[in-house]
């Protein structure tokens, strides 16, 4: 299988007045077509900074990051908020839908910043609800919605422009377990279907699941070596 | 993003709180009523000014002795010219000179049975003066060699005495200075005129005679005219012959002061003032307007705060700075299309009832539509520029961690 992420010395810091506090240290990691991986690590290990630079929400300080033989950190404003769009699938733990927006219009909004005309959108968008079971909550506001169905609402948003990779940033951090196990049947299914998918979580229950676990400790990849 | 699903989603951002757009469009609906109105009460100003300045002789220049006396902002004294028949006669013979016709003016006691009142009289060269003729309502205009006819105005006529008058009655007309006195009979009556003026003649109020009746009455040797009005051949050319007026009256009054007037200048400059007045009033509504615009950039901070997560999260699944810039900057100017198309409506609808209501010259004009409608999509729009750049300027990251 070829590697659709790339990962070569990546290294983030941050400025903290003077002194340059370090997130992230010459991160090295490869992902395959279609691998389940699971990042884990305790709290500011830098997991979500590891899960934004990969999404192209932030930049590395230094490093490369290559999504499918392309590399992210030399691209421009708009190009990168056209990654974000098109090859990247982002599903957060608080799952970050538009208030205002139905359902249906939620899993249609990344197809908007890409001119997609609208019989267009709303028959893909109705066919990820109904593979969700969402099929009959379309017309629900977030707000009218169980987090388990916000939840998938969000999983449906990010599949919308079929990414070549899907981001999960502690996916069912907010949900009960039951909905938790769910939610995480969707993931194992999609995974089943050949997506790629790169998990942050706390749950080693959930992170067994994957197909590899990827340990953060100190902004480092902790492979045992150093200790 | 295409600008149908920007409309979309920013007419879904009113609807979902629809008190906060209401409040933030009050502030430019005022504002535009604000507009339209003061600009509809100065046009009705200019209009029914302009009315009350209509059959205004525009083709006349009027020549009289005298002057006002201050040259350079120095009081300069000089012997008023003496008018008289070599000066219209210069007059009559200078290019695009129509007609020149001397009139006197003087003050009165006349007396019709026992009633006696002072009025002005005015003496005119009857052949040279055809727009008086025309106003004859009873009775005929004068002729040159009437002695001892006069002609009256509507308010003479009918409100002066306790009866009207009327042709061929007789009055006595006395000049209180020498004690001269002559009788009269009236030959004819003017019909009213409906004018406003604070210029030309009011002939409701005045009498007329012939020059000849009028010297009889003075008994002085020495009868200068008190005007000389010139109808010019070309109104358009009235410019240049009123030049040309004033230097023929220079070659036979080198050291004597006399006045070169025109109603066109004085209506023009009128004009200037009534269109200063109603850009003024303009600009009150406009002031009100800023206010309303500032209000906007209150709420468009606010709402872009409100909206931080969100501004990541769109962020986050493609929209680009400038998606984000397009949506917040439709957001005001759209509040200010339909705040200034509601403002204007009511404007007009105000203005319209207080010109029913105060009897007030209003004038509401398609001009001061557009321009109420403008202002309030101009002001909402540059309001909207300092928090869309904001908005767009946000670190996804950031926005995403904000609750």
């Amino acid at each position: 299988m070829k590697a659709i992420l790339d990962i070569e010395n990546v290294s983030k810091s941050y400025r903290l007045g003077k002194t340059a506090v370090p997130v992230l240290s010459e991160i090295n990691l490869s992902i395959k077509e279609g691998e389940f991986a699971a990042i884990m690590g305790p709290s500011g290990s830098g997991k979500s900074t590891l899960l934004n630079i990969i999404g192209c929400l932030d930049r590395p300080t230094s490093g490369k990051i290559m999504i499918s033989s392309v590399d992210t950190s030399s691209l421009s404003e708009p190009e990168l908020a056209r990654i974000r769009g098109k090859r990247i699938g982002f599903v957060f733990q608080t799952f970050n839908l538009i208030p205002r927006l139905t359902a249906l219009k939620n899993v249609e909004l990344p197809m908007v910043y890409q001119d997609i005309p609208r019989e267009v959108r709303i028959k893909r968008s109705m066919m990820l609800l109904e593979m969700l079971g969402l099929k009959d909550r379309f017309d629900h506001r977030p707000s009218e919605l169980s987090g388990g169905e916000r939840q998938r609402v969000a999983i449906a948003r990010a599949l919308i422009n079929d990414p070549e990779i899907l981001l999960a940033d502690e996916p069912t951090g907010n949900l009960d377990s039951k909905t938790g196990q769910e939610i995480m049947q969707i993931f194992n299914t999609l995974h089943n279907e050949g997506r790629t998918i790169l998990m942050v979580t706390h749950d080693l229950g959930l992170a067994q699941n994957c197909d590899r676990i990827i340990r953060l400790k100190d902004g480092r990849i902790d492979d045992g070596k150093h200790g | 993003m295409r600008l149908m699903d920007a409309f979309e989603q920013v007419l879904l951002s009113f609807s979902s709180n629809k008190f906060k757009t209401l409040m933030s469009s009050l502030g430019i609906i005022i504002g535009v009523i604000a507009i339209v109105v003061m600009l509809s009460v100065g046009e009705g100003l200019q209009a029914g000014v302009g009315r009350a300045f209509e059959g205004m002789d525009l083709d006349v220049i009027t020549v009289f002795p005298g002057s006002s006396g201050f040259e350079a902002g120095r009081f300069v004294y000089m012997k008023p010219a003496e008018l008289d028949d070599k000066d219209v006669h210069e007059l009559e013979n200078t290019v695009g000179v129509k007609l020149a016709s001397p009139r006197v003016g003087s003050s009165m006691s006349i007396k019709f049975r026992n009633e006696e009142r002072m009025t002005s009289i005015i003496a005119v060269s009857a052949e040279k003066e055809p727009k008086l003729s025309d106003l004859i309502e009873k009775g005929r205009f004068l002729i040159d060699s009437d002695r001892s006819a006069i002609v009256i105005g509507s308010d003479i006529a009918n409100k002066m005495f306790k009866m009207p008058l009327n042709p061929g009655m007789r009055l006595s007309i006395t000049n209180k200075n020498n004690d001269i006195s002559r009788d009269f009979t009236i030959v004819g009556v003017f019909k009213e005129k409906d004018q406003i003026t604070a210029f030309g003649d009011n002939t409701n109020m005045e009498i007329f005679t012939t020059h000849q009746a009028l010297k009889d009455l003075l008994g002085a040797k020495n009868y200068t005219y008190s005007q000389i009005l010139i109808t010019v051949e070309d109104q358009n050319q009235i410019e240049t012959t009123s030049i040309k007026v004033e230097e023929s009256l220079k070659r036979l009054h080198k050291d004597e002061a006399f006045t070169v007037f025109m109603m066109k200048s004085i209506l023009e400059q009128i004009g200037q003032v009534l269109t200063m007045i109603k850009y003024a009033l303009g600009g009150i509504g406009a002031i009100s307007l800023i206010v309303g615009g500032i209000g906007i950039v209150n709420v468009m901070m606010l709402t872009v705060t409100e909206r931080i997560k969100e501004i990541g999260v769109m962020k986050a699944v493609g929209a680009t700075k400038e998606d984000i810039q397009m949506l917040f900057m439709l957001e005001s100017g759209l509040l200010g299309f339909v705040s200034g198309l509601i403002g204007i409506a009511t404007g007009a609808a105000i203005s319209l009832m207080i010109a029913n209501l105060g009897n007030f010259p209003i004038a509401v004009t398609w001009s001061s539509l557009a321009i109420g409608l403008a202002f309030g999509v101009i002001t909402t729009t540059i309001a909207g520029v300092y928090p869309a750049n904001r908005a767009a300027r946000f670190d996804p990251v950031e926005a995403l961690r904000m609750e």
